[in-house]
């Protein structure tokens, strides 16, 4: 299978290490065949080895080095957070990330609401089988 | 802003020999070094200018020293040094490219690949010369591949990596899928 996704100006990146984990960046430009530089609306633009990015399917139309007006206009405008966050591998985090952050509670009304309906599905079951069993 | 991790900093060193009768104004001299702290850029001082001038540490004295930063460090440039080094042989000078945001980051650069090109140690080498080189100027080809402003290529070899040191394993049950692209 060809390549789909490249390193490019403009191409929206996912943080995968560190304390920017889960955070999405624009490549703003290369620094080598490591490193880019990397830019969000509300981080002093620096630069990331590529090791701790992977790229998503989405690009923005920047220049290089773009002032952070311009890229959060860009940003704003291709709407790449809401379209990222919509997409299968953002739903998945964000799922990921509810169901880490649930509390004990959480957790037992989960199982509570799943034992209610499996009763009920039993039920229903049981009813649609007939009373011969 | 701190700047990186870097191990050697940028320092100015402004010296000159102790005023005499003879000379009530010596020549002040200034030298921009890199060292892994004030102090050991101070000795690097004396070291290079008594090789350079009749001064020493012993008739000079040390004006200033300052630790000097990077004024754009948002910015990609491309850094010429030029590097003199000991080897087991003798001595040779080279000039090297690197592209980085800071001066710092590119005198780094020259360390670890001095280090593992040619076995040179950090002590044995002497920075003679940096500058800030334009596109144009640029005389290496690994260089000159990245200045494109439509630049584009695939990474290839993504494996899924841990997302913090804590998950890091030595072994692996599975061996890992190196075509995520």
């Amino acid at each position: 299978m060809p390549f789909t996704r490249y390193v490019e100006i403009g191409r929206v990146a996912l943080i995968n290490y560190g304390e920017d984990y889960g955070k999405l960046v624009v490549i703003s430009d290369v620094v080598d065949q490591n490193r880019a530089l990397v830019d969000r609306p509300d981080m002093v633009r620096r630069q990331m080895n590529f090791k701790r990015l992977v790229l998503t399917d989405f690009k923005i139309d920047i220049p290089r080095l773009a002032k952070k007006k311009v890229l959060t206009a860009a940003l704003e405008e291709s709407d790449v957070v809401t379209k990222f966050n919509d997409s299968a591998w953002g739903r998945k985090l964000a799922k990921r990330a509810a169901k880490a952050s649930m509390t004990d509670f959480d957790r037992y009304k989960a199982t509570v609401a799943k034992v209610t309906r499996a009763k009920s599905v039993r039920e229903a079951f049981t009813k649609l089988k007939g009373n011969d069993a | 802003m701190v700047q990186g991790g870097y191990k050697y900093h940028q320092y100015q060193v402004v010296g000159r020999h102790l005023p005499s009768e003879r000379e009530p104004e010596p020549t002040i001299f200034r030298m921009k070094l890199w060292a892994t702290d004030a102090v050991r850029a101070k000795s690097k001082f004396w070291y290079f200018l008594r090789k350079l001038r009749k001064v020493k540490k012993a008739n000079g004295q040390i004006l200033a020293c300052n630790e000097i930063f990077e004024k754009h460090p948002t910015t990609v440039k491309n850094f010429g040094v030029w590097v003199r080094y000991q080897s087991r042989t003798g001595y040779h000078n080279m000039y090297k490219e690197y592209r980085d945001t800071t001066l710092n980051g590119a005198v780094e650069q020259l360390y670890q690949e001095m280090a593992s090109r040619h076995r040179v140690r950090a002590p044995c080498m002497q920075i003679i010369k940096t500058a800030t080189v334009p596109a144009a100027a640029c005389k290496r080809v690994n260089i000159k591949q990245f200045h494109d402003s439509k630049i584009r290529f695939p990474l290839m070899r993504r494996m899924a990596r841990p997302s913090s040191r804590a998950y890091k394993t030595v072994f692996k049950a599975v061996r890992p899928n190196v075509a995520m692209h």
